[in-house]
């Protein structure tokens, strides 16, 4: 419940009426239409209001109950929780619109929005909470009892085992997790944004970049234009003649890094912002980034990405799963011993005087004798992370566009894979130097992404061979399906989204496409070509 | 490395180092040296005997055809409050092959297959009780295979042997036969234990445990097929101890007249048995030929009085004495119509038939006495003699179980109804007849026979001492007595009284050679089994009295004759005695045809 409140706290800001367009459904309590739903579209609400537009007129003084999806202006983190407020009618007025007669009715709350809102997200968090340790006390206690036959199989015990605990501490510690505190801390701030043929977004992006809150004297955009082909360096030159401000530099095609280097070079800001070119700032995302760069230790800061087309499909909507599980389930537990092995693109923010002391070997990096060119976020965050602290914030939050496609969000996995071998690789070298329980999960996890592929092909080679009649198949296969729906029962837990069994959808994809593209990525990871798409 | 972070690292290496360790050494460690098996001292080891328990599967709550764990905790603990012994599998082995003697009361405690739950539950139970288990291995189960995890794994059978507590058998009954390529993986395991040995080695078939309804076992069973006690689900805690109980020898009589349900003294062996009301029905199941039960505790039985009353019969109905597993026996029934006394001498044998007599047509109910005893067999159906003598019973069958059956070859048709039943082993009874009975009337005649039919001796009183160390005779009745003690098969051994100061004479070492070459000479001129010496309590343990039995066993042991002495009185025997005589007797007591009951002692060095 203190967490329900610290981020109520943070969610909801004080807010004047809003003119946001939603649909509501009115249902009468009483008299002759009582029970009977109205479908109607809300125009604006405040604190203690709601305004609708009906086609039938309800009486004054008629208690109502409204059922609606709570709006972003409420609750970003629990928007779209589906409530049933009680409401009172204060005022009926025709309206005539285009000859048809429709009626604005102002209910009134029973009680302020954020009360009731805050009553309804607890009772939400409390069922869902319930079915989650339900979940998770099930998926321990089949393991526990499964622990009887450990010694039939001691590597494959180790492996499930060490599998579930780290699971069950990913739970523990991102639980344990707190954004660093909100001090009022405003230094100077160099947002880069390195772009290439992103005219449809760009725009947006730098929008979103100069609407977020900060001060405007202590903030600079940077836009490094990677010789992009289409559109973009047009919708440039527009953005630079709506902010005056803006700083465009022009590179020929040579790759993400050095774009973000040319940025980094450029800034002057205590702290640089990496911003991807499709990512857009929430309202106090910048304010909330640089909390905590305060302490001198820290290096660098990762923000929490939602994704902006989630409701465009299924795979849009899986990655939506998979975000949050990355973010809010993994990221929260290495912050938690300040070990965020990677700072997204997306957004993040660097202490530029350490991003300078790396900048060159960074540039110059190669694995395996061949330049690094993809996987920059991961590569830069481990240079910066072998000598300081580096940590997620996750009220610092942007949103960005992930890929539609299959073809499209496997061929990014694959890269992602890419770097997240070598990377891991590197970072193997210096992690164990870091706090045990994070060094412990660095290398089980590395270990976990390995070996999954095999475990798979293990299970199937057993069921084949198997004299006895239990299947192993299904005891994997529900296995997988108890911690794919309690990542998704978690998923569910913060953000009431009809998304959450894309869950399992994504838990299938990883065992099936994308775990083994581990084993592919590790084979080619010498094919260099561009960045990230 | 940060300073602090070295602790962490130290703590976490320690703490799963610890807990590595204690998985490996640790737990067997303590089993073996803080809750080690209770082993009983050599001077406890006295017995010749011991009981074989088979547990099935033990489960928590107790799930079909399994024990539960607080069935088989209540069932051990009771066993060690009642003086109980758990011998190991060592133990038995010495005992057949060392002759090392066993403890009182020993029991070895035996676990179908390896069930790595059911072995955890029992070795809770055996380490808090300290007693060893015996674990019948399947020998597929230490492959060490994800997919054969229903058996022990290979560590937990690792620690089974570094604990100690435990010795290990091959399954008792027919299972799946290991696969050749797992047999190594067995022996791997075991390789420093040599208590299992290889189930590809013939030697491994030495000791072989068989499934059983008694688990009762001593030295004349033999070490490939001992038996073992299933110990059954179906039943409680309770009646399973009754029946653990009741598994040892009887030493006394049984008798049951069939007013309550069958208990722990009778085994169903197959068809349907009912005990109520008031009789015993024995029918065959619609598929079987017959059905039959055995008292038990009577495995051991040799001479016994078979008694029962027969009221109804179809086909067959048998009474079994000395129903030996090998399927030797002697038997006495009905079979359409005649009354006989059959014998099996073996396994390989057809049964034969010693004597047949037809069921008078009055006869039914019939009170049926069937008598064996030594190699005799007798047969008395409502008080008469059949067949007008006994029958000579092979020496193969010498001993076995008491069991009650009726056959037919024909499925459904056998029957039988039994309303009481009474069996009694037969002690070393003799009867005496001395002159104070009077003479050998008919109603004298009557008891002697009726008491002759148990003895094993007559012991008529045709010898005394007189006060100057002469040896009188008076054979009175002696031909009479010798065809009825042949009639009975009792041996005969005349009694000789010394008079009141014979100890005194005894002293004269001159008085004392004649006196026993006189009773030599008498006892090879009669043909008779030996002498019965009749002491008075007080000069039985005096230094003269033993120096005389001595001199004259020694004399008649010459002449193949046999030495007992009778005590008039309680008896002191002392350890001078033993070597002395062959036997000692008791006056057990006195009928009312004046016959003197005597009863072979019991216990002590002279048995």
């Amino acid at each position: 419940m203190t967490r329900t409140k610290e981020l109520s706290a943070i969610d909801t800001q004080p807010f004047v009426r809003t003119a946001e367009s939603f649909p509501v459904t009115v249902v009468p309590m009483r008299g002759p239409f009582g029970g009977k739903r109205y479908r109607c579209r809300a125009t604006a609400f405040d604190e203690s209001t709601l305004r609708v537009e009906a086609s039938e007129a309800l009486s004054i003084g008629q208690r109502v109950k409204v059922r609606l999806q709570l709006p972003r202006a409420v609750s970003n983190f629990f928007r779209g929780l589906p409530c049933e407020f009680e409401a009172k009618v204060r005022d009926v007025r025709p309206l005539c619109t285009n000859g048809a007669v429709r009626y604005l009715i102002v209910l009134n709350w029973e009680q302020e929005l954020t009360q009731l809102a805050n009553c309804a997200i607890r009772s939400y968090q409390f069922k869902i909470g319930t079915m989650l340790v339900a979940v998770l006390s099930t998926v321990v206690w089949l393991k526990w009892r499964n622990l009887d036959y450990f010694w039939y199989s001691p590597f494959f015990y180790v492996y499930s085992v060490t599998l579930l605990t780290y699971l069950v501490s990913r739970f523990f510690l991102s639980w344990r997790h707190k954004d660093p505190p909100y001090k009022g801390l405003t230094p100077t701030i160099s947002i880069v944004i390195s772009v290439r043929n992103e005219e449809r977004a760009i725009a947006a992006t730098i929008q979103s970049c100069y609407e977020a809150d900060y001060p405007e004297h202590k903030r600079e955009v940077i836009v490094v234009d990677d010789g992009s082909s289409d559109g973009t360096p047009k919708v440039l030159a527009e953005m630079r003649e709506r902010y005056s401000d803006l700083q465009v530099i022009t590179l020929k095609p040579s790759g993400k890094r050095f774009g973000m280097a040319a940025g980094v070079r450029q800034a002057t800001g205590d702290i640089v912002v990496f911003v991807d070119s499709d990512t857009f700032l929430f309202h106090d995302a910048l304010r909330r980034i640089v909390c905590g760069f305060e302490d001198p230790t820290l290096g660098a800061s990762a923000g929490y990405t939602e994704v902006e087309n989630a409701d465009k499909n299924a795979l849009t909507g899986l990655q939506e799963v998979r975000y949050f599980v990355s973010y809010r389930l993994l990221k929260s537990s290495e912050s938690l011993y300040s070990c965020v092995t990677c700072c997204p693109g997306c957004l993040s923010a660097y202490r530029r005087k350490y991003l300078l002391e790396i900048l060159e070997p960074w540039l110059n990096q190669k694995f395996l004798g061949r330049p690094a060119t993809f996987g920059d976020d991961r590569s830069l965050t481990n240079f910066i992370l072998r000598k300081y602290r580096v940590i997620y914030n996750e009220s610092a939050v942007a949103s960005t566009i992930v890929p539609e496609t299959w073809g499209h969000y496997l061929r990014q996995q694959v890269r992602w894979k890419k770097s997240w071998l070598r990377e891991t690789l590197i970072a193997s070298r210096y992690m164990h130097r870091k706090a045990p329980i994070a060094a412990i999960s660095f290398y089980a996890a590395a270990g976990f992404s390995l070996l999954s592929p095999a475990m798979l092909v293990r299970v199937f080679y057993l069921e084949s061979t198997m004299r006895i009649s239990e299947s192993v198949v299904l005891f994997y296969v529900f296995g997988l399906i108890m911690v794919g729906l309690l990542q998704s029962l978690y998923f569910l837990y913060r953000r009431p989204s009809p998304h959450w069994l894309l869950g399992m959808l994504w838990m299938a994809s990883s065992m099936l496409l994308t775990g083994p593209q581990t084993y592919y990525a590790m084979l080619t990871i010498r094919k260099n070509h561009w960045g990230t798409r | 490395m940060r300073r602090s972070y070295l602790g962490q690292w130290l703590f976490i290496l320690l703490a799963t180092g610890s807990c590595i360790l204690w998985k490996m050494e640790g737990q067997a460690y303590v089993r073996r040296e803080y809750y080690g098996v209770w082993s009983p001292k050599e001077a406890d080891r006295t017995e010749r005997k011991f009981l074989a328990l088979l547990f099935p599967r033990i489960t928590r709550r107790g799930a079909p055809h399994t024990i539960s764990l607080g069935q088989f905790e209540a069932i051990v603990t009771e066993l060690n409050r009642n003086g109980y012994t758990a011998i190991r599998l060592r133990d038995v082995k010495d005992f057949y092959e060392k002759k090392r003697l066993l403890p009182r009361r020993a029991v070895l405690l035996t676990f179908d297959e390896d069930y790595p739950k059911s072995v955890r539950y029992s070795d809770k139970v055996l380490k808090r009780l300290r007693m060893p288990g015996t674990l019948f291995l399947n020998g597929i189960a230490t492959s060490g295979r994800v997919d054969q995890r229903q058996f022990l794994s290979r560590h937990a059978l690792g620690q089974l042997v570094k604990g100690g507590a435990w010795d290990f058998g091959a399954v008792s009954q027919p299972h799946p036969v290991a696969a050749p390529d797992l047999l190594p993986a067995l022996d791997a395991v075991l390789e420093n234990d040599q208590r299992l040995p290889s189930p590809l080695d013939p030697e491994a078939h030495r000791f072989k445990f068989v499934e059983s309804e008694i688990g009762y076992n001593d030295d004349k069973d033999q070490p490939r097929s001992l038996k073992v006690m299933t110990v059954s689900p179906s039943r409680t805690a309770a009646e399973t101890l009754r029946i653990i109980d009741k598994s040892w020898p009887r030493e006394v009589g049984f008798a049951d007249d069939f007013s309550k349900p069958i208990a722990e003294n009778w085994i169903v062996g197959w068809g349907i048995v009912s005990a109520e009301p008031n009789r015993l029905a024995l029918l065959p199941t619609p598929k079987q030929t017959g059905a039959g039960i055995l008292l038990r505790g009577t495995e051991r039985w040799r001479d016994v009085a078979i008694e029962f009353e027969v009221k109804r019969y179809e086909k067959e109905l048998w009474a079994y004495a000395r129903y030996r597993e090998d399927g030797g026996f002697v038997r006495a029934g009905l079979r359409n119509g005649f009354w006989y006394i059959e014998q099996k001498i073996g396994p390989k044998h057809l049964v034969t038939m010693l004597a047949r007599a037809p069921v008078t047509s009055d006869s039914m109910p019939s009170r049926v006495r069937f008598v064996v005893k030594e190699d005799a067999a007798l047969l008395h159906v409502n008080g008469r003699m059949l067949f007008g003598r006994s029958l000579r019973v092979h020496p193969n069958v010498d001993y076995g179980r008491i069991l009650l059956a009726v056959y037919d070859a024909r499925p459904r048709s056998a029957m039988g109804l039994v309303t009481s039943f009474r069996a009694d082993p037969l002690g070393a009874s003799w009867v005496a007849l001395s002159e104070a009975g009077g003479p050998l009337d008919e109603r004298r005649l009557k008891g002697l026979r009726e008491e002759a039919v148990y003895a094993r001796a007559i012991s008529p009183q045709w010898l005394k001492i007189g006060q100057d160390g002469g040896l009188a005779q008076a054979l009175g009745e002696r031909e009479f007595l010798a065809s009825l003690a042949g009639f009975f098969r009792c041996r005969l051994i005349p009694l000789v009284s010394l008079p009141d100061a014979g100890t005194f004479t005894l002293g004269d070492p001159r008085t004392t050679d004649r006196l026993v070459a006189r009773l030599g000479q008498a006892a090879e001129g009669q043909d008779i089994a030996g002498l019965n010496l009749q002491l008075r309590t007080v000069d039985m343990n005096r230094p003269q009295t033993i120096r005389f039995l001595k001199q004259a066993h020694a004399e008649l042991r010459r002449r193949k004759r046999e030495l007992w002495i009778t005590s008039a009185g309680p008896l002191a025997p002392s350890s001078a005695m033993a070597g002395a005589v062959d036997g000692v007797l008791l006056q057990s007591r006195r009928n009312a045809d004046g016959l003197t009951l005597l009863e072979a002692a019991r216990g002590g060095h002279i048995q």
